[in-house]
C-alpha cells in the first residue's frame, strides 16, 4: 500500500513538475506592452511636478509595473503580463492628470493674485487720476475767469465801438442830410440860376434887339448921341415961321416919334423949343414953349402918355449956331426931342 | 528518466508533501478557478460612479466609455465563474475610471485658468482705458 501510494505521488509531482516546467518552460526576457508602459511611467516619473503632487498614484503605478515584470520573469501567461501593464500605463496616467490638476490649482492661485494686483494698482491709478482731473478742474476754472474777464473786457470794447459807430452813423447822417439840404439848395439855386442866365440871356437878347431896333429907330428918326444921350432935332421947316403950329411935312417924323414910343414903353422924352435970338426973349421964350407944346399934343393924340412928354421952352438961350447969320439963325431955331434912358429919366441940361 | 532509480525514491515525507503543495501552488497559479472578485467588482463600480460626477461622461467619454465595457466584461464573466477574468476587467475597469474622473477634474481646472486669465485680461483692459 505504501509502496503504490509513494509511486502515485511521485508519479503526480513528476507530472506536475513537467506541467510546471512545460508551462513556465518558454519564459520571454520582453513584452512590448510591459515595454510601452515602462517608458511612460518613466517620463511621468521624471515630471518633479507629477512627483511633487502625486506620488501616492506614482507608487500604484510602479506596483503594477512591478507586478508585471514579476509576472514576466515568472512565465507567466502573457494575459497576467499584459493586464498588469495596462493598469501601470491608466495609473500612469492618472499620475499624470494628477500633475497637471496640481500646476492648474497653482495657475489659478497665480491669476487670482494678479487680479488682486491689477485691481490695486486700478485703485491706485484711480486716485492719482483723481487727483490729476482735480488739478485739471482747478486750473480749467481758472481759464475760466481769465476767459470770462477777457470776454467781459471784449463786450465792453465792443459796446464802446458800437456806441462809437452809432454816433458816426448819426453824424453821418446829420452830413448827410445837410449834404443833401446843400445838394437841393444848390439845385435849385443852379436851376434858378439858370433861369435866372436864360431870363437873363433872353432879357438881353431882348434888350440886344431892343437895342438894335432902337437904333435902328433912332437912325430911322435920325437922332444923335450927345451927351444927354439921344436927341431929336426937328428943325424949322416943321413949323410955320412965328407959329407954333406943325406943318404938314412934319407929321412923318412925328408918327415915327410916335410909334417909337409905342415900341417902347419905358422911353420918355423931353422936348424943347428954342428959337433963335430976333425978338425978345420973353416972346422967343413963349413961341418956343408953344412949339414944344406942339409937338408934345401931337404925340399925345398919337396915344402916348402924357406923363411921358415932358415940354419946356427954353427961348433963345441955347443957340446951336451963330445967330449973326441967316443960316446960323435957321439952325437955332428948333425943336429938340430929348430921349431918356431905359429908366426913364432925361439927362438935365448942364 | 528512470525514477525507480532516482535518489527521490527514499524521499521524507515532508519533503514530498511540500512539494506537492509546491507543484498545486504552480498548477493553481496557472489554472486554478479562485473565487469571485467581490471587492474589485465593488470598488470598480464606485470607481466608475465617482468618475461620472466628476463629469467625466462628457469631459473623458472615451475612457468612460472602455470603463463600463469592462465593467459589462467583469460582470458577465463573475456571472459564468470566469473569475480571473472577471476581476482583471474589474481592475482595468477601476484604472479607466480614474483616468476619466482625473481627466475630467484636469480639465475643468485649465477651463478655470483661461476664464480667469481672459477675466484678467478684460480688467487689465478695463482699468487701463479709464486714464
Amino acid at each position: 500500500m505504501k509502496t503504490q501510494l509513494m509511486r502515485s505521488t511521485r508519479t503526480a509531482l513528476a507530472l506536475a513538475v513537467t506541467a510546471a516546467l512545460v508551462a513556465c518552460a518558454s519564459a520571454p526576457t520582453s513584452n512590448p506592452k510591459l515595454d510601452a508602459a515602462r517608458a511612460a511611467y518613466d517620463r511621468t516619473a521624471a515630471d518633479p511636478q507629477v512627483v511633487s503632487s502625486a506620488p501616492v498614484e506614482l507608487r500604484q503605478a510602479q506596483d503594477a509595473l512591478a507586478k508585471s515584470e514579476a509576472a514576466l520573469r515568472k512565465g507567466d501567461d502573457m494575459t497576467e503580463v499584459e493586464h498588469f501593464a495596462y493598469l501601470a500605463r491608466q495609473r500612469t496616467e492618472v499620475a499624470r492628470q494628477a500633475g497637471l490638476i496640481a500646476q492648474a490649482d497653482a495657475a489659478v492661485a497665480a491669476s487670482r493674485a494678479e487680479r488682486d494686483r491689477i485691481l490695486i494698482e486700478a485703485r491706485t491709478n484711480e486716485a492719482q487720476v483723481q487727483r490729476d482731473s482735480a488739478e485739471r478742474a482747478r486750473l480749467a476754472a481758472a481759464s475760466e475767469r481769465n476767459a470770462a474777464e477777457a470776454a467781459r473786457m471784449q463786450a465792453e470794447e465792443a459796446r464802446l465801438q458800437a456806441e462809437a459807430s452809432r454816433a458816426q452813423a448819426d453824424a453821418s447822417r446829420t452830413q448827410a442830410d445837410a449834404a443833401r439840404t446843400q445838394a437841393d439848395a444848390a439845385r435849385r439855386s443852379a436851376q434858378e440860376q439858370l433861369a435866372a442866365a436864360r431870363a437873363a440871356r433872353q432879357l438881353a437878347e431882348a434888350e440886344t434887339v431892343r437895342a438894335a431896333k432902337l437904333e435902328a429907330q433912332m437912325a430911322e428918326l435920325q437922332a444923335k448921341q450927345t451927351n444927354r444921350g439921344m436927341v431929336l432935332t426937328l428943325g424949322d421947316v416943321l413949323f410955320d415961321t412965328g407959329l407954333a403950329t406943325l406943318k404938314a411935312g412934319a407929321m412923318r417924323t412925328v408918327d415915327q416919334l410916335a410909334t417909337f414910343l409905342q415900341s417902347n414903353p419905358e422911353r420918355k422924352v423931353l422936348v424943347e423949343g428954342h428959337t433963335d435970338s430976333v425978338g425978345s426973349d420973353s416972346l422967343n421964350r413963349e413961341l418956343s414953349e408953344r412949339r414944344a407944346q406942339a409937338l408934345s399934343q401931337a404925340l399925345v393924340e398919337r396915344q402916348i402918355a402924357a406923363d411921358r412928354v415932358q415940354a419946356s421952352g427954353l427961348g433963345e438961350n441955347y443957340p446951336v449956331a451963330d445967330n449973326s447969320n441967316a443960316a446960323g439963325r435957321q439952325q437955332n431955331r428948333r425943336v429938340e426931342v430929348i430921349f431918356s434912358d431905359a429908366d426913364g429919366r432925361v439927362k438935365a441940361r448942364n | 528518466m528512470n525514477i525507480k532509480s532516482s535518489p527521490l525514491r527514499r524521499p521524507s515525507r515532508a519533503l514530498a508533501t511540500l512539494s506537492v503543495i509546491a507543484s498545486l501552488v504552480f498548477l493553481g497559479a496557472c489554472a486554478s478557478k479562485g473565487v469571485a472578485p467581490v471587492e474589485e467588482l465593488a470598488n470598480a463600480r464606485a470607481s466608475i460612479a465617482q468618475a461620472e460626477s466628476a463629469g467625466a461622461l462628457q469631459l473623458a467619454p472615451v475612457e468612460m466609455l472602455a470603463a463600463r465595457d469592462k465593467m459589462n466584461t467583469a460582470e458577465a464573466a463573475a456571472r459564468e465563474e470566469r473569475f480571473v477574468e472577471s476581476r482583471r476587467m474589474a481592475e482595468q475597469a477601476m484604472a479607466d475610471a480614474e483616468v476619466a474622473e482625473r481627466k475630467s477634474r484636469a480639465e475643468k481646472a485649465s477651463r478655470t485658468v483661461a476664464e480667469l486669465k481672459r477675466g484678467n485680461e478684460v480688467l487689465r483692459q478695463e482699468t487701463q482705458r479709464r486714464p
